[in-house]
């Protein structure tokens, strides 16, 4: 009987230690975090990943969120008039109800995935076992990205909860909103601690084109700078980047936003974008902003540029920035398009006279921009479907950094830095030296700005961030109910095919509220989750 | 051999209501036995001084005395000792009498009753405390809960299929060939299933076959499916409406259709040019069992077929089943159960929404007078919103399936000592499932277009495998102490293989080129592999005094390769116990109560029911251009928690059987109590985190719930002469309550508008609608002005005449997140079942009804009363909606902009009464009279299922919002695809 006991036991301890090994089935097909990090190409390609963050390479991730911001301004309409324009007329008419916006929401949550990448790589890039210099260097390029993408959040948002680690949901139990202080303090620490780590942009193969520099990290933190106020900062920081060299003006102004001169020299931060059929590795807004090559290739878009912007070059006397930003319908050239018959051909010559056509009921104003726009013969074959479009996305240019310098320097009382930078832009596209100083200097420059980066996603944080001699922010005097912009549109001075396309209100902005619109609203399903700890911003209840 | 002087005896056997009985077994006090023919005449030759022993399936064995006689005729008695029957527990089976745990048994008969795919279906209203939720549309499964919820994690059951757990969806079986399901409802019940016994357990066992002649058995059952029509508006309205919107907002309409001034006879009705008057459902049913002493066999084939409403959509399956046994000799059996089965599909398109959304004024085809070689292409753009053309849509539907399965069920039983029995059993269970899809090219429009075609196919593979050893012994000591032991043994590993391919740009939309090797752009490919594993190993005790007490007590110990290194295996104990009062001395002497047993229970369950790397964090590729190239980068794709571990659920269940007037009358009430702990979650997060996650969301374990209910079954059968009738209720209420759900606030679901309808809170019932209190609407200025804040100032300053009065609950001057509070609830407070079934001499009769009542409906479609993006309108809105003092205080004015957010707030605005009370199945069928069939047996009838509704709501169906969402967020209808009103015409043949 004993034996038997003995012989059972002995079965059932071989069953469970035989079951150890059974029970272990490790994942298949995927490699997990704790285990991944092995060496210099573990590191790089996790790396690789943080940059795939800037836009997905999907259109409503990230970059439908540029062009709303241009359809907040003077700049843009919503443009697409025979289409339900529910994801942007909330914010883009001001109306005060895009708690629920779709592009919000999508932009604040891939930010935050962009920022969680980096987040991760911080963590773990210092345990693994690399050369130091290169580690060095990856871990500047995710705390490069972290800032971008913070930076990116704090210009829509205002102050955002900073997460700054990969971290379970009861470690950030109750989180708030850090101050707009706060956020740029880290903001710029980040860029900051990046530079010096980083390669020269004369340094960098051009097999790393698109990757984060010396120079970009300066860049961006000059930007920050002026953004939040600090220009004697940012006058540091800025003139520091000019003395370096590095970057210049391209000797044309349409050589920026050219599918012929990526990553040029006054290329600062540039979305890499091929054509891969496969992959979708494209841009996504040259499709959606009104040049696409399928369907009726006739100006339906999202974003076209208003009259009122027109007319700004006009009053100018600014014709080489104008054929460079706005292609009109009835345009009988475009600019750099050298092969204008085969595209008025190819649209079926639909204004009869040989000219190019965009449909009024596609597009409010009839205009669309030229600089997401790729000459007819360079556009590949699917040039109209997602993430399909080969012309890169310039995030930040030299010439935007030499106007915030000009800006630092005007509002640090330094004007002859300040001329000296704003008329090496204006002397690019043939105007006159601008001569004035102080206030009248600081309009000069404002209009640069506008001029020069215009449809560029730059306006909206412009004219959010600069104070109007009545003490008001800009956007408070172009909007609202007595806002010049509103009154360009409605009065006397409105643009005729403008004014007969009411299929998008032409009285846009009418309904701004200055307590409100210097922010978009935080996501309400954030608000939602956060049970309110992560407050909505003022007035948008 | 018998030497002495033998006896030839002969005779009919009849069953109860004086027909011959075919195929009945009759077996003489020797050895030799035989079966009645078709006339249900039998001869045997046996001991004049012996006993025949007469026995059929369902009925009481008989034995008589011979005494000489050579004519014995035998009319046999149903088995009316319910209590003597069988019931299948885990691992084994127990007389019904001694059960100490809460099952409830539903016969094959009663199951077949109702054409359906899904057994479940026919389950509604006839096990108590099962709450079960038809989706219509072919193929779909109903929504299973037993006895509450305890776990936001999923509420289905887990099914075992002759003694082999096989997840969580029973659609693949054929319903013709169970024999009986049982529904463990407790823990003491399921608590030998261990990690999968928490949300329940159904047992099904099919049908076997019996020494005889071969039964051959014929059914048939065809019919039609009708979908009742909302009220959609018609073009005229439509256009009133739309220009309405923009009117009272002080706009000019965008108006796009060719002309204005529609009438109602002009425009499309989108719904009868797209749903189908009626949709087939057919059902067919053939077997055959006998065997011999030593062999026994039962084959069986079904084919079951069902039609969507629209031209495209189907699903079928067809199921064989050889089951057959083997006895040896005393001490050895062995068996082979094999079912093959081909399931079928083409995916029903979920197109309601934007048939009702569709603008009526558009034509279904173009009317430019271009008609395009490819006649996708020829459809109309809607006019006035972005709405895709339904009939477009479902011309362009392509999504085809099959799948191949095998069920193989080899086992050996030995029984070396009277008493002892050893099996091992071996249930392998493997699907081969293609899936093809075919994305044409078409261009309607830029925004309504597809501008390259995509050809897909998809293989997936299951081997699952699990290998049962266990070890019965059961035996009487000094005839009163009864015993019954078990111990036991379990592997199980699930293994998923897949691979993917498709190509883009095939040459044409042809039928023939819908294959991936006629695309010339784009190959892509995926696939991949996963394996999960688990051990368990298992005991149980049954022990009884003299049919008076009982006690069981039951562990199993399960390992599962789903957790982390040191919390892979829990342990799951039991016990129950019962008194059967109607056995003691001092009841003897009465004759009105026949049963009366309390019982007793308590168990603890687990949970996996959770991806199997839900541990981990995962990583993938992520590609990036850089340099003019692509990189492929890496970056998470999912984020883990490596400290998953079980969840548990405690269970206590009392229970009480009463069977008295001679078992007409039967009683069984429950009460119970589950409480579960850990509970396992994928928990959804604010999006702050950054995880990759759709919502940020994360497996966790998190917190408690509980489950408290009753159940009470009252049944009454009874026959007077030739009329014979059974009437039953099934009454049942449970409260579902989060005690804990997890330190970081409530849980939220179900998307609407960027918010969450859902919120499940610590304290509170489970899956109840959070949000704003619509109170009326606004009928003048004054009343706008009034509703304000003590300073003045107006709590909705956008709001206007017409617009939704929201309750500023928190009394702070404005409408905000603090306002919100419980506007509904999805489960209901009651349930109740009604069984009702007629005979008299050939004609019978029966019904069932289900209900339930107490729940409420989150109804998306009253969005469509505010045209939003210029989509269709619900019914006579222009009369509905408010358009003036008094006209509604119920659905908004119409508006554009919407400022005031009407329809944007999840409201009470759209929360209806869900109850109802639904006839399931109503029946009647003739027997043809005996003499004229000869001796076989043919049933005609007709049916009808879902015949009529008693409901307040308004929507398609109320029992459709009850079959979506998961366990924590039901009642929501999304307007998917409702139950049907099915009309059938069958017959059943036995020869």
């Amino acid at each position: 009987m004993k034996k038997i006991y003995i012989f059972a036991l002995a079965v059932i301890g071989m069953l469970f230690s035989s079951c150890n090994d059974f029970l272990e089935e490790n994942v298949r097909g995927q490699e997990n975090l704790d285990t991944y990090f092995q060496g210099p190409e573990d590191a790089e390609s996790f790396i690789m990943g943080c940059y795939g963050s800037i836009t997905e390479y999907t259109w409503w991730k990230i970059e439908r969120m540029w062009i709303l911001a241009d359809m907040c301004t003077d700049d843009y309409w919503m443009g697409n008039t025979g289409q339900p324009q529910e994801e942007y007329i909330s914010l883009a008419h001001y109306q005060g109800v895009g708690q629920s916006n779709g592009s919000i929401c999508d932009f604040w949550q891939y930010r935050y995935k962009g920022i969680l990448r980096c987040n991760i790589a911080l963590d773990r890039l210092p345990d693994v076992p690399m050369d130091e210099n290169l580690k060095a260097r990856f871990i500047a390029e995710a705390k490069f990205l972290r800032a971008y993408f913070y930076f990116d959040l704090v210009k829509n948002f205002g102050g955002v909860p900073l997460v700054t680690g990969f971290v379970m949901p009861h470690e950030v139990e109750g989180i708030t909103r850090s101050s707009l202080e706060e956020c740029y303090a880290f903001i710029e620490k980040d860029f900051s601690e990046a530079a010096p780590y980083l390669p020269d942009r004369a340094s960098l193969s051009a097999g790393d084109a698109g990757r984060a520099t010396r120079g970009a990290a300066l860049a961006f933190l000059g930007k920050a700078q002026v953004y939040n106020g600090e220009f004697a900062a940012a006058y540091k920081t800025l003139g520091e980047l000019i003395s370096t060299n590095q970057y210049d003006l391209m000797p044309e102004f349409g050589q920026n936003w050219n599918i012929d001169y990526p990553n040029n020299i006054e290329s600062i931060f540039e979305v890499q974008n091929i054509y891969d059929e496969t992959y979708k590795l494209g841009g996504n807004i040259p499709m959606v902003s009104g040049n696409r090559m399928s369907g009726d290739m006739d100006g339906w878009g999202w974003g076209v540029p208003t009259a009122n912007l027109e007319a700004a070059f006009i009053e100018a006397g600014d014709t080489e920035r104008l054929r460079w930003t706005i292609v009109k319908n009835g345009a009988k050239s475009i600019a750099g398009e050298n092969n204008f018959a085969g595209l008025v051909s190819k649209q079926g010559n639909r204004n009869g006279d040989n000219s190019y056509y965009i449909n009024p009921a596609h597009n409010k104003s009839q205009r669309i921009s030229r600089k997401h726009y790729v000459p007819f013969d360079k556009r590949p074959a699917k040039f109209g479907q997602e993430s399909m479009s080969p012309l890169n996305y310039t995030i930040l240019r030299y010439a935007d950094i030499l106007l915030l310098y000009a800006e630092a320097c005007n509002e640090t009382g330094q004007d002859t830095q300040a001329r000296q930078a704003l008329n090496r832009v204006r002397a690019r596209v043939g105007l006159g030296e601008v001569t004035a100083s102080g206030n009248d200097l600081r309009k000069a420059i404002r209009l640069e700005r506008r001029l020069e980066l215009a449809t560029e996603a730059q306006r909206l944080y412009d004219i959010r961030r600069w104070t109007d001699d009545n003490g008001k922010k800009v956007v408070c005097n172009l909007m609202g109910p007595d806002g010049s912009f509103v009154r360009w549109n409605t009065g006397a001075s409105a643009d005729p095919i403008e004014m007969a396309n009411q299929n998008e209100a032409s009285d846009k902005g009418i309904t701004f509220i200055e307590g409100r619109d210097l922010v978009f609203p935080i996501p309400l399903y954030e608000v939602t989750m956060s049970e309110g700890r992560i407050a909505q911003n003022p007035g948008w209840q | 051999m018998a030497a002495g002087a033998q006896l030839k005896i002969s005779g009919t056997v009849y069953d109860p209501s004086g027909d011959p009985l075919i195929g009945a077994s009759i077996l003489a006090s020797g050895s030799n036995g035989t079966t009645t023919d078709i006339d249900g005449h039998y001869t045997i030759t046996a001991d004049p001084k012996g006993t025949l022993t007469f026995s059929y399936v369902g009925f009481e064995p008989q034995k008589v005395e011979i005494q000489g006689r050579q004519t014995i005729d035998v009319t046999m008695k149903e088995n009316s000792a319910v209590l003597d029957e069988v019931v299948v527990v885990g691992y084994g089976v127990v007389k019904k009498s001694d059960l100490t745990s809460s099952i409830s048994t539903v016969k094959g008969e009663k199951i077949t009753e109702v054409t359906t795919g899904n057994p479940m279906d026919a389950l509604q209203g006839k096990v108590n405390g099962v709450q079960i939720s038809s989706g219509g549309g072919p193929g779909t499964a109903p929504k299973v809960i037993i006895r509450g919820i305890t776990t936001v994690n999923g509420s289905a059951p887990l099914y075992v299929v002759d003694g082999i757990p096989i997840g969580t969806d029973i659609n693949f079986l054929n319903t013709g060939d169970i024999q009986s399901m049982e529904v463990l409802k407790d823990a003491s019940a399921c608590a030998i299933y261990g990690t999968r016994g928490s949300n329940g357990v159904i047992l099904v066992t099919t049908k076997k076959g019996a020494e005889g002649k071969p039964q051959f058995n014929f059914a048939a059952s065809v019919g039609f499916q009708t979908l009742k029509k909302p009220s959609i508006a018609n073009a005229a309205q439509y256009e009133q409406a739309y220009k309405a919107r923009y009117i009272n907002d002080g706009t000019t309409p965008i108006w796009n259709s060719p002309k204005s001034g529609y009438t109602a006879g002009e425009g499309t009705d989108w719904w009868d040019e797209v749903v189908n008057k009626t949709a087939m459902i057919q059902n067919y049913q053939f077997s055959v069992s006998g065997g011999t002493k030593n062999y026994v066999y039962n084959l069986s084939v079904g084919y079951f077929r069902n039609e969507s409403q629209f031209d495209y959509g189907y699903w079928d399956k067809l199921n064989i089943r050889l089951n057959t046994e083997y006895t040896f000799n005393k001490y050895v059996k062995a068996g082979l159960d094999m079912a093959p089965r081909m399931e079928s599909w083409d995916d029903t398109p979920g197109d309601f929404g934007s048939i009702i959304a569709m603008d009526p004024t558009t034509p279904v085809f173009r009317t430019d007078g271009i008609v395009d070689q490819n006649p996708l292409n020829n459809y109309q753009r809607s006019y006035n919103n972005a709405v895709h053309n339904p009939a477009g849509s479902i011309a362009r539907a392509n999504g085809h399936s099959r799948e191949y399965g095998m069920f193989l069920t080899p086992y050996i039983q030995i029984t070396p000592l009277e008493g002892l029995t050893f099996r091992s059993q071996f249930g392998f269970n493997a699907r081969f499932r293609r899936t093809d899809g075919f994305s044409p090219k078409f261009s309607i429009d830029p925004q309504e277009q597809n501008v390259t075609n995509t050809a897909s196919r998809r293989m997936t593979q299951n081997t699952d495998w699990n290998w049962t050893n266990t070890l019965n012994y059961n035996r009487t000591f000094s005839q009163k102490h009864n015993l019954t032991a078990m111990v036991g043994f379990t592997a199980e590993k699930f293994a998923d293989y897949w691979v993917y391919g498709s190509r883009d740009a095939i040459p044409s939309n042809n039928e023939a080129l819908h294959e991936v090797h006629a695309g010339t752009l784009n190959q892509n490919s995926d696939g991949n592999t996963s394996y999960n594993s688990l051990v368990s190993y298992l005991g149980r005790v049954m022990y009884n005094f003299d049919g008076r007490y009982y006690i069981t007590a039951s562990v199993r110990v399960d390992g599962s390769s789903k957790f982390a290194k040191g919390n892979k295996y829990a342990t799951f104990p039991s016990v129950s116990g019962a008194w059967r009062i109607s056995n003691e001395p001092f009841m003897r002497g009465q004759d009105f109560i026949d049963n009366l047993k309390l019982r007793l229970g308590w168990g603890r369950v687990g949970n996996q029911n959770i991806n199997s790397s839900a541990y981990l964090t995962l990583l993938d590729t992520r590609d990036v251009v850089i340099g003019g190239i692509r990189i492929p980068g890496t970056t998470i794709s999912s984020v883990g928690n490596n400290k998953l571990k079980w969840e548990t659920v405690e269970d206590f269940d009392f229970g009480l059987d009463v069977s008295v007037l001679n078992s007409r009358l039967d009683l069984t009430f429950d009460v119970y109590r589950k409480k579960s702990h850990d509970m396992l979650y994928n928990k959804e997060n604010i999006l702050a985190l950054g995880y990759p996650n759709w919502n940020g969301a994360v497996t966790m374990n998190i917190g408690k719930m509980q489950a408290t209910g009753w159940e009470l079954s009252v049944n009454w059968n009874d026959r007077a002469g030739d009329f014979r009738y059974s009437a039953g209720v099934n009454l049942s209420g449970v409260r579902n309550k989060a005690i804990k759900l997890s330190g970081d606030g409530p849980i939220l679901s179900s998307d609407f508008r960027m918010d969450k309808i859902i919120r499940n809170e610590d304290g509170g019932e489970i899956s109840r609608f959070y949000g704003f209190v619509a109170d009326g609407l606004f009928q003048n200025w004054t009343e706008v002005s009034a509703h304000s804040d003590e300073h003045g100032n107006l709590i909705q300053p956008n709001a206007k005449p017409g617009d939704i009065r929201f309750r500023d609950l928190n009394n702070n001057g404005t409408i905000d997140d603090g306002d919100k509070t419980y506007i509904g609830r999805g489960y209901p407070k009651l349930m109740m079942g009604l069984n009702l079934s007629l005979a008299y001499k050939d004609w019978d009769f029966s019904t069932n009804f289900y209900g339930t009542f107490g729940n409420d409906v989150f109804n998306t479609a009253r969005t469509r009363y505010a045209g939003a993006s210029g989509e269709n309108f619900l019914g006579d809105v222009l009369e509905q909606a408010w358009h003036g003092e008094g006209t509604s205080n119920n659905i908004p004015r119409l508006t554009a902009t919407d400022l005031n957010q009407n329809y944007n707030r999840v409201s009470s605005f759209y929360v209806e009464d869900g109850s109802y009370f639904r006839c399931k199945m109503m029946q009647i069928g003739y027997t043809l009279p005996a003499k004229l069939t000869r001796g076989t047996k043919l049933r005609l009838y007709i049916s009808a299922q879902n015949l009529f509704t008693i409901t307040k709501y308004s929507g398609m169906d109320p029992e459709r919002p009850q079959n979506d969402g998961d366990a924590i967020a039901t009642g929501i209808d999304w307007t998917s695809y409702p139950n049907p009103r099915t009309f059938l015409f069958g017959v059943d043949f036995k020869f």
